[in-house]
C-alpha cells in the first residue's frame, strides 16, 4: 500500500489547485512505478515542465501490512515519527523539495514495523513555530505522542489538539497515522466459491503468513496449496452456475501450520482446466495432505512442518 | 502482430513483443482458473501469423498454478506438432520455476534464466521448420 503526504508552498485557491494536480499526477504515476524515489522523481519531472512553478515536500511510503516492510523516500519533507515502545523520529534520506528545477534524485530508505506500531506523517504547520528552531517543534511532537494512547483512533486528533490548540492556526496541517494492526494467531475467512475471489484469498493468506514469520518460499508453496485446494472448491463442490461457501481456517502452532480449506457441496467430477495437474502438484510440495469427503462438504487439511527441509531439488 | 502491446487479464497483465522471428511474452501479476484462458487466447491471436517461435517469461510473475502449468504444457504440445520451438523463461527461485519443477514438466520444457538465453534457444530453429 502507498501511503504519500504532501505539503504545497503557498496557500489559497493557487496551493489547493497545484495540489490537485499532484494527486492526479500521483495516481497515475502509482500505477507502474513501484519504488516510492521513482514516484518522487516522476512527480518532480511533471512540476518541473510546468510554466508556473509548483514547489512542494512530500513523502511517499509504501508498506506491506503483512511484514511491517517499508520503503520510504522523502522530498524535502519532515521525518516520519515511527511509535512503537516508544515514540522514535525515522530520519530517512531526503532530496530537494518537487518542483526545485534540478532534476534531483531521490533515494529509497527501508525500514520494517512491527505489529502495534504507528507509523505518524504530518506536514510542518504542526511543528513549526516562528523564531524556534525545527528540532525543538520535533522534539515537542515526540513528548505529545509519548502521552497519547498509540492505537488509539483518535491519536491524530489529539495530536493537533495538543499542538495547535483551539485558537487560529499559523499554517495549514495535515496529519495522517497509520497503525499496524496485529496479526490475529487464526486465520479465518469465509468467501463464495468463486475463481475471481482467488486472488483475494492468496493476499489475505500471505499477509496472515507474513505475520506468522514464514519464509517466502514455504509462503509461496502454502499459498499455492491452498490457492489449489480453494480452486478445486471453486469448480468442483455447487452445481454450474451455482455456488456456495468456501472456508478457510488456519493456524500456527510453535512449528506447524494446519490449514483447512472446506465446502459445504458434493463433489463433481467436471473436467478441469488444469487438466488434473493440480492434486498431483499438491502431492509434490512435501506438505502432509488429507481429504474428507462427506455429505455435508469436502474438508482438506493441509499441515506443514515449518522445519522440515522441502526444497526438493529444485534449482 | 504489428507492435508491442500490452494486454490486461484480470490479476495478470500480458506484455507482448516480437524479438526478431519469435514472440515473447512476458507476464507480470498472478495467473490462475480467473484468467489463464484469456492469457492463453491473447498469446493464440498473436501468434496468427508469425513462426511458431515463442518465449514465455514468468520472470516477474508473482504466481502460477496448476492451470498455468496446462497452459504451458498445451503451448509446448501445439508448437511441438509445429515443428517450432517453445522457450521459457523462468529463473531459479520464482515461484514459477518451482511450480514447473513440482509439477514434473521442468525436465521436458526448455527453462532458461534469462531472455537472451531463451531467443538464442528459439533463433537456432531452422526456418524450414517454422
Amino acid at each position: 500500500v502507498l501511503f504519500v503526504i504532501g505539503d504545497v508552498a503557498g496557500h489559497g485557491l493557487e496551493a489547493a489547485s497545484a495540489m490537485g494536480q499532484i494527486r492526479t499526477a500521483l495516481r497515475v504515476i502509482a500505477l507502474d512505478e513501484q519504488r516510492p524515489s521513482g514516484t518522487l522523481t516522476m512527480i518532480d519531472r511533471y512540476l518541473t515542465s510546468e510554466q508556473t512553478p509548483i514547489f512542494a515536500t512530500m513523502l511517499a511510503l509504501r508498506c506491506d501490512p503483512g511484514t511491517g516492510a517499508c520503503v520510504a523516500a522523502s522530498a524535502g519533507h519532515l521525518p516520519v515519527v515511527a511509535y512503537g515502545d516508544e515514540p522514535t523520529i525515522n530520519w530517512i534520506a531526503t532530496g530537494p523539495p518537487l518542483g526545485s528545477g534540478i532534476r534531483a534524485k531521490y533515494a529509497d530508505s527501508e525500514f520494517a514495523i512491527e505489529p502495534g506500531t504507528t507509523l505518524f506523517l504530518y506536514t510542518d504547520g504542526l511543528v513549526e513555530r516562528r523564531g524556534e528552531a525545527l528540532d525543538e517543534g520535533l522534539a515537542r511532537l515526540v513528548e505529545v505522542l509519548g502521552t497519547c494512547e498509540r492505537g488509539s483512533e483518535a491519536l491524530a486528533k489529539s495530536v493537533v489538539d495538543a499542538l495547535c490548540g483551539s485558537g487560529p492556526m499559523q499554517d495549514d496541517v495535515a496529519v495522517l497515522a497509520l497503525r499496524r494492526l496485529p496479526i490475529a494467531p487464526v486465520f479465518e475467512l469465509t468467501v463464495p466459491a468463486e475463481p475471481a475471489r482467488l486472488g483475494s484469498i492468496r493476499n489475505s493468506l500471505r499477509r496472515w503468513l507474513g505475520g506468522m514469520e514464514v519464509d517466502m518460499q514455504t509462503t509461496d508453496d502454502v499459498v499455492l496449496a491452498v490457492g489449489e485446494l480453494a480452486t478445486n472448491v471453486c469448480l468442483h463442490a455447487y452445481p454450474t452456475l451455482s455456488t456456495g461457501p468456501l472456508h478457510i481456517v488456519g493456524r500456527r502452532e510453535h512449528d506447524v501450520l494446519a490449514i483447512e480449506v472446506r465446502d459445504e457441496g458434493r463433489w463433481r467430477s467436471e473436467p478441469s482446466p488444469s487438466g488434473g495437474r493440480g492434486l498431483p502438484l499438491l502431492g509434490s510440495l512435501g506438505f502432509d495432505i488429507s481429504l474428507d469427503r462427506s455429505e455435508a462438504g469436502t474438508t482438506a487439511r493441509l499441515r506443514v512442518d515449518l522445519d522440515a527441509d522441502r526444497s526438493g531439488g529444485a534449482r | 502482430m504489428t507492435a508491442d502491446r500490452r494486454v490486461d487479464a484480470g490479476l495478470a497483465a500480458v506484455d507482448l513483443r516480437q524479438v526478431d522471428r519469435a514472440l515473447v511474452a512476458s507476464f507480470t501479476g498472478e495467473l490462475d482458473v480467473s484468467n489463464v484462458k484469456v492469457v492463453q487466447s491473447t498469446i493464440i491471436s498473436a501468434m496468427d501469423g508469425l513462426p511458431w517461435l515463442l518465449v514465455l517469461d514468468f520472470t516477474d510473475t508473482r504466481y502460477i498454478d496448476s492451470s498455468s502449468v496446462a497452459m504451458v504444457v498445451a503451448f509446448s504440445v501445439e508448437i511441438a506438432t509445429k515443428r517450432g520451438h517453445l522457450a521459457l523463461i523462468a529463473p531459479a527461485g520464482c515461484q514459477a520455476q518451482r511450480v514447473l519443477h513440482f509439477s514434473g514438466v521442468a525436465g521436458s520444457l526448455d527453462i532458461h534464466d534469462d531472455e537472451e538465453s531463451a531467443l538464442a534457444a528459439t533463433a537456432n530453429t531452422p526456418d524450414r521448420l517454422v
